[in-house]
């Protein structure tokens, strides 16, 4: 591994930049304003997008694909029948998050990428903000319904899974609620993103293809194993954690691997760089960049939206 | 009611709306007239704080811009095209409106009924005829009782029985003090109008009463005079010599434009004749028949550009 070329200092500063924007924007767009919340109107909204949103056929599809991830079907009849290795949950979970989590982003993206952009074609965004809802309320709300919805559909495919299989030992379950926790934070991530996506779009198919082109580059195309270890030969270490902390879907993944050692068995290049910078505070940091993607993503939507006309 | 201080709206280069000064008095009716694309709609939606603009926007003292939750508390908007959520049904779409004002649902069944949807109210949006979503366009504007009301072309998808019926209900509510602003390109509601606004290519070209704007375009009303045939020539040269032009004969029906401020001058001659007139109709111009002329001419007395 090549010696680091940048101060890794100078990474954290970024850090505490980015976080201090995050929360002061989320602070200045709530300013004065959480007395006279419209609570209703926003319960309203984040109510009706929650139930339309996990009725639709793609979350009750992923819900199915996420259960049958996790639910291993040769450990259900190695289970049905009390044959179970004692080592196999580990190697299990191990492969459901190397398999599940760069799917997870097919989650939100089709549906975030079109919620704002769909409203906007069909006029409902108008109705909505014809009423005393203010656009923060309206971004709030319709955020957290989505949220709530893709998580739920995580929750139900894995926790049911769970519910099936690991019934063995109540210990079992603190590794799966793990994952879902960070399966959860990539979620949000996501989501974020997928709500900008919406409110550049002119287009609903226009934004439904640039949420699924943003799964595709960063699930599929970037080999980033490949790039982490070009970026660490030529700049150093500390560039090369820089881009695997850019990328949410690695970032995410591990937090599995330093957060409970789920993911031990798939430990990477980009692991071992991250490792190599931040040494015992691995798992820290990487949270701390997820969330601040999580709050990143979430703000850049919000001011955008305040921004924009509304039809 | 509302206060518009120099407002203003640009798409990049294009300006939608040029900057505009007015006031709207409570318990008026303002009717916006102008072609499709004139300004119109952006006007309705800056005040509804749907557009971002320049300038200052009051409704009932409150900053749309400082305040829009508070302002939009006084108002409620019917949208020149209805979006609903096609999924669900009358009473529900009812529901998610009564918790956006922050309000119970008592006020639903008042509101529904006001405008003959009680009946129907399980009934999904998808499943609704273009009137019955129009006038649950109302209700739901309704709901809150606010003091403004915004119609944006309120009548352009409704049949002519339901444009009558809203005409009644507009009626009721001028009666009931609510302000009004109304846009229109072409309908029936100039009569029930305080004032008229003429706006085309985002600016304002005439402003004022309907009955002065009309006197102010020298407008003319249509006279229908029924006499026998003999005396049909000199019926037309008594009238000619009043001002009247555009005769046209048909059977034993003369017909003739005449000047609005001359006319009842014009129909006290005209029976106090001694032609065997056996009968008269009178029809009045309509400001929205008008306007058209006025935007060909491209201005008008009185003008604001």
């Amino acid at each position: 591994m090549a010696s680091s070329a940048v101060d890794p200092n100078i990474f954290y500063a970024i850090v505490a930049i980015a976080a201090v924007f995050g929360i002061s924007t989320i602070a200045l767009g709530m300013r004065g304003r959480l007395r006279s919340m419209n609570v209703r109107g926003i319960w309203g909204i984040l109510s009706f997008t929650f139930r339309e949103a996990i009725r639709t056929k793609w979350l009750l599809l992923f819900a199915f694909i996420f259960f049958l991830l996790a639910v291993d079907i040769p450990d259900l009849y190695l289970a049905s029948a009390g044959n179970l290795p004692p080592e196999y949950l580990p190697s299990t979970l191990a492969s459901l998050i190397s398999v599940s989590f760069p799917l997870i982003p097919l989650l939100p993206l089709p549906v975030g990428s079109v919620s704002i952009v769909d409203e906007r074609e069909s006029g409902t965004l108008q109705y909505l903000l014809s009423n005393p809802v203010t656009k923060a309320e309206f971004f709030f709300g319709r955020s957290i319904g989505l949220l709530l919805a893709t998580t739920a559909v995580i929750v139900i495919g894995f926790g049911g899974a769970a519910a099936i299989v690991y019934t063995q030992h109540l210990a079992a379950y603190a590794p799966i609620i793990l994952i879902m926790l960070f399966a959860g934070m990539l979620n949000a991530v996501m989501l974020g993103i997928a709500l900008i996506i919406s409110e550049f779009s002119k287009r609903k198919a226009t934004a439904m293809g640039v949420g699924i082109m943003v799964w595709f580059i960063l699930a599929v195309v970037s080999s980033l194993d490949q790039l982490v270890i070009s970026v660490s030969l030529k700049l150093g270490a500390v560039p090369a954690l820089a881009v695997v902390l850019l990328d949410p879907v690695e970032s995410s993944r591990l937090l599995t691997v330093f957060g409970g050692g789920l993911g031990a068995s798939q430990v990477t290049n980009s692991a071992l760089v991250v490792q190599h910078v931040l040494r015992g505070n691995s798992f820290e940091y990487v949270l701390i960049s997820v969330i601040l993607w999580v709050t990143l993503t979430f703000a850049a939507g919000f001011l955008i939206f305040r921004h924009q006309d509304a039809a | 009611m509302v206060k518009i201080e120099n407002v203003e709206k640009r798409y990049g280069k294009f300006t939608a709306l040029y900057p505009l000064t007015m006031d709207i008095k409570r318990g008026s009716h303002l009717l916006i007239l102008g072609p499709n694309g004139a300004g119109k709609t952006t006007l309705i939606k800056s005040m509804m704080g749907i557009l971002n603009f320049k300038g200052r926007i009051e409704i009932n003292g409150i900053d749309v811009n400082k305040d829009p939750r508070g302002a939009k508390r006084n108002i409620g908007y019917v949208p020149q095209n209805y979006a609903f959520y096609e999924g669900l049904t009358i009473y529900d779409h009812s529901v998610l409106s009564t918790r956006l004002k922050n309000l119970g649902t008592e006020q639903i069944e008042e509101k529904l009924k006001l405008v003959n949807l009680w009946e129907a109210r399980k009934r999904r949006v998808r499943a609704c005829s273009d009137g019955m979503k129009q006038r649950l366009g109302i209700a739901l504007a309704m709901i809150g009782n606010p003091k403004l009301l915004l119609l944006d072309e309120p009548t352009s998808n409704i049949d002519l029985r339901g444009q009558l019926e809203f005409q009644k209900l507009l009626r009721s509510l001028l009666a009931a003090g609510k302000t009004m602003i109304t846009t229109s390109h072409l309908t029936g509601l100039g009569e029930l109008a305080s004032e008229v606004m003429v706006i085309d290519h985002g600016r304002v070209i005439t402003r004022g009463p309907p009955e002065e704007l009309l006197t102010r375009l020298a407008v003319n009303d249509t006279i229908y005079v029924r006499v026998k045939g003999a005396d049909a020539e000199s019926v037309s040269n008594l009238l000619k010599s009043q001002g009247a032009v555009d005769f046209d004969l048909q059977g034993e029906w003369l017909r003739a434009a005449v000047p609005s401020t001359t006319k009842l001058g014009v129909l006290k001659n005209l029976l106090n004749s001694s032609f065997d007139i056996t009968d008269l109709l009178v029809e009045r111009s309509e400001i929205e028949s008008e306007y058209v002329k006025l935007l060909a001419a491209g201005g008008a007395p009185g003008s604001n550009k």
